[in-house]
C-alpha cells in the first residue's frame, strides 16, 4: 500500500496539466447568424477550441513555450564559465567508482580543498586516454604497463602508487576445479586447472584493467584459453558475475564489487591473498605542459589531499562498516 | 492587361503539341475557351500563367515579359482548399487581413452565396462548394488577368448564374482580361465576350460567341458544337 | 517478474523522494533533449521543405545523402565531437567537453538527418499543389513557405516527435562527450547505463520507467499545443 499515495499524485499532476491546456480561452468567431444545419453537422467550428485559424489562437501558449525552451537551452550554458581552477576532473576506471571510494572521499575532499570534483569513469584504456587528450586533470587507474607508458609519453608527471587490494577468484561453492585446495596461493596455477577441467569461466573480455590482468595470469601460467567453457563476456564486473552465478561459473572479480552483490551471489571466493593477484592503484598528474586548461594547481592540491594522512586513514577505514572488512590497503611511501 | 501569344510551342509527349501561331487578349475582355477534352486549354492556361514554360515563343504582358507579382490570378482544376475556415481562405487571395481584406473576402463570398458558410471548416465542404469557394478566393481583389481552369465543373445550376454573373461584375470592376476555359459552350454563350475554339493543341476559330455558334466555319468546330443544341 | 513489479514500486519512490540528485537528472534530461530537439528542428525543418518543394541540380544525391545520415550510428556522432572537443582537438579551447553543451551538440547533429528526412517525406506530396496554388493567388514566397508548413503540420510534427524520442533515448554519444559526471552530465539514460554496470537492475528499470513516463507527458504537453494551434 506504500504506493497508493504516489500514485495518486502522480495522476493528479497528470491530470492538473492536461486540464490546462483543455480549458484555454474559447474563442468565438464573430456573431453569424450560422444556419442550424451547419451545426449538426458539426461543421461550425467556432464553438469549439480547435478553430484551427491561420489567425493565433494560442499566440500565448507558442510564446510560452519558446519563452520555456530558450530557457531551457540556456540554463546549462549559464553556468559553464565556472571559475576554471576550482573545478578538478578525475579520470578513473568503472571498478573504482563503482566501488563507492570517491563517493565517500568526495565531500571530505571538497571540503578541505575548496575545489569541485568531476569524476568521469570509464573503461582503463578510455580513462587512459581521456588523460592523454588532456581532458582530464589528474588520473587514478591500475595497470602498471599502461601506467609507464603514459608516464614515459610525457603525458603524465610521475606514478605515485597509493592503494591496493587483491582480485579474487570466486567460484560455485562445491569449487569442481579444486582450486581451493592449491597447495600454493598462486591465481596462474588455478586459473590453469580451471581450463584442465574446462569448468566454466567467465571474462570480463572488454580490455579493462581486471582484464588486462586475467590475460596476465593466462600468460603467466602459459596458456591461451579457449573452448565453450571459457565466455568472454564483454560487459562491466558486476554483470559478468551475475552472468557467472546463473551459470555457475568462476570468475576473477576485484573484491569490492563481489562484495557489493553478496546478496545476490551464491558464489564464494575460493582463492585470495595471492602475489599475483595484487591490484596496485596510482595516482598520476596529468601534464600541464603537453595541453593548454590542464588545472595543474588544482591537481596538486588533490594529490596533496590524497596522500595526506587524514586521507589515507579514511581510505584504509573504507568497507569495514558496510563489509567488515576494508577493501583497500595503503601503501603510499611518502 | 494586354496578353500577346506568339508562336507558342509545348509537347509534352508524341502525343501532344500545343502550337498556336498568334494570340491577343485584350483588357476588360472574357474570353471562353473552349474545345474538347485534351485540346490542350489548361496547358495554353498553364503556359500564360507562368506554371510552365514553352518549349520556344514569348508571351508578352503589357509588353513585359513578366507580368507584375500580385496582378495574375489564376484558378486551377482542382481547387484546393487549404486547411482552414472558408473565409480564411479567401483572405489567403484579398492581400491581406486586416478589416479591408475581411470586407473584401466577405463581399466575395455574398457574391457565389457562401458567406453563411464562412467560418466552417473548409476540408467539409463538398467539390462544388469548395469550388465555389475558389473562385470566390481568385476573384477577391483586383486584378489585371485572371485565368480559370474550368471554374464551374462542379457547380450546380443554381449557383453557376451567380458565378457568371459575378465574373461578369468582376470584369467590369476592374477592367480586367478574363479567361476562362470551358467545355461548355452554353456558359460561353452566356458570358464571354470572344470564344476560342482549340482542337488539338491548336486555335482553330475565334470570334464572338453569335457568330461562331451560328455559323462556325470550320469543321471541327461543326463537329464540337453537333452534341450542344440537344 | 518480482523485479517489474518492485520497479515500479521503485519509480514511483524516486519521482517522489525529494532527492535532488534525482531531480537534477531528470531537469537534465529534460533540458537536454528539449533543447537538442529545438536547435534540430529549427534547422531541420525549413531545409526540410525547401528540400522537399524544390528542384534542383544534384537533389537526389542529397536526399540520398540525408537518408543514409539518418542511419548515422549515434556513438560515432559522438566520436566526432569527442574528438574536435576534446582539449586536443581544433576547438578544445572552448572547453566544451564534459558539459550538456557537448551533450546538446552532439544529439543535435544526430537528429537533424532524422528531422531533415522526415520533413522532406512530410512535404513531398502537397508541395506541388500549394505552390501552385500560392502562384495563382500571387503570394510570395515567405508565404508560400508558411503556408506549405501549415499544410503539412501533422507530419511535420510526427518528425519532431521522432526527432525528441531520438534524443531522450540516446546514450552512446552523450556518455562518450558528458562523461556521466555526477551532477554535471548524468541524464536518465546515462544513469541507466551506470545502474545496469553496477547490476542493479531494479533501480535501472525503475529509471527506465520514469524516463518513459516523462517522454510521454512531454508529448502529451506538445500534441495539445499543436492541436491548439
Amino acid at each position: 500500500m506504500q504506493y497508493v499515495r504516489p500514485v495518486i499524485c502522480y495522476l493528479l499532476a497528470f491530470i492538473y496539466v492536461t486540464c490546462c491546456y483543455e480549458l484555454q480561452a474559447v474563442r468565438v468567431v464573430p456573431e453569424m447568424d450560422l444556419p442550424p444545419i451547419l451545426e449538426r453537422r458539426g461543421l461550425i467550428m467556432s464553438k469549439r477550441k480547435n478553430t484551427n485559424t491561420f489567425f493565433n489562437n494560442s499566440k500565448i501558449s507558442v510564446v510560452l513555450v519558446t519563452l520555456l525552451t530558450v530557457i531551457m537551452v540556456f540554463s546549462f550554458t549559464a553556468c559553464k564559465k565556472e571559475q576554471e581552477n576550482k573545478t578538478l576532473t578525475l579520470a578513473t576506471t568503472t571498478s573504482v567508482y563503482d566501488s563507492g571510494l570517491l563517493s565517500y572521499l568526495q565531500p571530505t575532499l571538497e571540503k578541505d580543498t575548496g575545489l569541485e570534483l568531476k569524476i568521469v569513469a570509464q573503461g582503463t584504456g578510455q580513462a587512459i586516454k581521456t588523460a592523454e587528450d588532456g581532458n582530464a586533470d589528474v588520473l587514478l587507474v591500475h595497470d602498471k604497463k599502461s601506467e609507464e607508458a603514459f608516464v614515459s609519453a610525457g603525458h603524465g608527471v610521475e606514478r605515485i602508487e597509493l592503494m591496493y587490494n587483491y582480485f579474487v577468484i570466486v567460484g560455485p561453492s562445491n569449487d569442481p576445479a579444486k582450486i581451493g585446495e592449491l597447495e600454493e596461493k598462486n591465481a596462474a596455477l588455478a586459473l590453469k586447472q580451471i581450463m584442465e577441467n574446462k569448468a566454466p569461466f567467465v571474462s570480463r573480455g572488454d580490455d579493462s584493467g581486471t582484464h588486462k590482468k586475467e590475460n596476465s595470469l593466462w600468460k603467466e601460467a602459459g596458456v591461451e584459453p579457449s573452448g565453450d567453457w571459457y565466455i568472454s563476456a564483454g560487459k562491466g564486473m558486476a554483470d559478468v558475475l551475475l552472468m557467472a552465478e546463473e551459470k555457475q561459473a568462476y570468475a576473477l572479480t576485484d573484491k569490492a564489487t563481489y562484495l557489493s552483490l553478496k546478496d545476490k551471489l551464491s558464489l564464494e571466493i575460493l582463492l585470495e591473498s595471492a602475489e599475483n593477484l595484487k591490484n596496485q592503484y596510482t595516482i598520476i598528474q596529468v601534464n600541464p605542459e603537453k595541453h593548454e586548461g590542464i588545472n595543474s594547481k588544482g591537481a596538486e592540491k588533490f594529490i596533496k589531499w590524497m596522500t595526506s594522512e587524514k586521507a589515507l586513514k579514511m581510505i584504509a577505514e573504507y568497507g569495514v562498516k558496510e563489509y567488515g572488512a576494508n577493501l583497500f590497503t595503503v601503501n603510499y611511501e611518502g | 492587361m494586354k496578353v500577346l501569344i506568339e508562336n507558342i510551342k509545348k509537347s509534352y509527349s508524341d502525343r501532344f503539341t500545343l502550337d498556336i501561331a498568334k494570340l491577343e487578349l485584350a483588357e476588360g475582355r472574357i474570353y471562353g475557351i473552349l474545345g474538347p477534352n485534351g485540346s490542350g486549354k489548361t496547358t495554353l492556361l498553364r503556359l500564360i500563367s507562368g506554371l510552365e514554360k514553352p518549349d520556344s515563343g514569348k508571351i508578352r504582358f503589357d509588353l513585359e515579359p513578366e507580368a507584375p507579382s500580385g496582378e495574375i490570378a489564376f484558378l486551377l482544376q482542382d481547387s484546393y482548399m487549404f486547411d482552414f475556415s472558408v473565409l480564411e481562405n479567401v483572405l489567403l487571395g484579398t492581400g491581406g487581413k486586416d478589416s479591408a481584406g475581411k470586407k473584401l473576402a466577405m463581399d466575395a463570398l455574398r457574391e457565389i452565396g457562401m458567406e453563411k458558410y464562412a467560418n466552417a471548416k473548409a476540408s467539409t465542404l463538398s467539390g462544388g462548394e469548395a469550388q465555389k469557394v475558389a473562385i470566390a478566393r481568385t476573384l477577391a481583389r483586383k486584378r489585371q488577368l485572371v485565368l480559370l481552369d474550368e471554374p464551374t465543373a462542379s457547380v450546380d445550376i443554381y449557383s453557376m448564374r451567380q458565378v457568371e454573373d459575378f465574373i461578369k461584375k468582376f470584369k467590369i470592376n476592374h477592367n480586367a482580361t478574363v479567361l476562362l476555359s470551358t467545355h461548355n459552350p452554353s456558359q460561353a454563350a452566356r458570358i464571354a465576350d470572344e470564344v476560342v475554339i482549340m482542337w488539338n493543341g491548336r486555335i482553330i476559330e475565334r470570334g464572338s460567341p453569335e457568330s461562331v455558334f451560328s455559323s462556325p466555319c470550320r469543321e471541327e468546330t461543326k463537329q464540337f458544337l453537333e452534341n450542344w443544341r440537344i | 517478474m518480482n523485479e517489474f513489479v518492485n520497479s515500479f514500486r521503485e519509480a514511483f519512490n524516486l519521482i517522489f523522494s525529494f532527492d535532488a540528485e534525482v531531480y537534477g537528472i531528470i531537469w537534465l534530461t529534460l533540458t537536454v533533449t528539449v533543447s537538442s530537439t529545438a536547435i534540430a528542428s529549427v534547422i531541420a525543418v525549413p531545409a526540410g521543405i525547401a528540400i522537399g518543394s524544390y528542384d534542383f541540380y544534384g537533389k537526389k544525391l542529397l536526399v540520398k545523402i540525408i537518408h543514409a545520415f539518418m542511419g548515422l550510428p549515434p556513438v560515432v556522432a559522438g566520436l566526432v565531437v569527442y574528438i574536435f572537443l576534446s582539449r586536443n582537438g581544433p576547438l578544445g579551447s572552448l572547453g566544451l567537453i564534459f558539459t550538456p553543451a557537448a551533450m546538446v551538440i552532439a544529439q543535435v547533429i544526430i537528429i537533424i538527418p532524422i528531422v531533415t528526412g522526415l520533413s522532406i517525406a512530410a512535404v513531398r506530396l502537397k508541395s506541388k499543389v500549394v505552390k501552385e496554388n500560392c502562384k495563382g493567388l500571387g503570394l510570395g514566397k515567405r508565404q508560400t513557405f508558411r503556408l506549405l508548413l501549415h499544410e503539412c503540420r501533422y507530419p511535420i510534427f510526427s518528425a519532431i516527435l521522432t526527432g525528441y524520442g531520438r534524443a531522450i533515448s540516446e546514450v552512446g554519444a552523450v556518455t562518450l562527450v558528458g562523461g556521466n559526471i555526477q551532477y554535471h552530465t548524468r541524464v536518465m539514460t546515462t544513469t541507466i547505463m551506470l545502474e545496469t554496470r553496477r547490476g542493479n537492475y531494479d533501480q535501472a528499470l525503475a529509471i527506465g520507467i520514469v524516463l518513459i513516463s516523462l517522454s510521454f507527458v512531454i508529448n502529451g504537453i506538445l500534441y495539445r499545443l499543436q492541436e491548439g494551434k
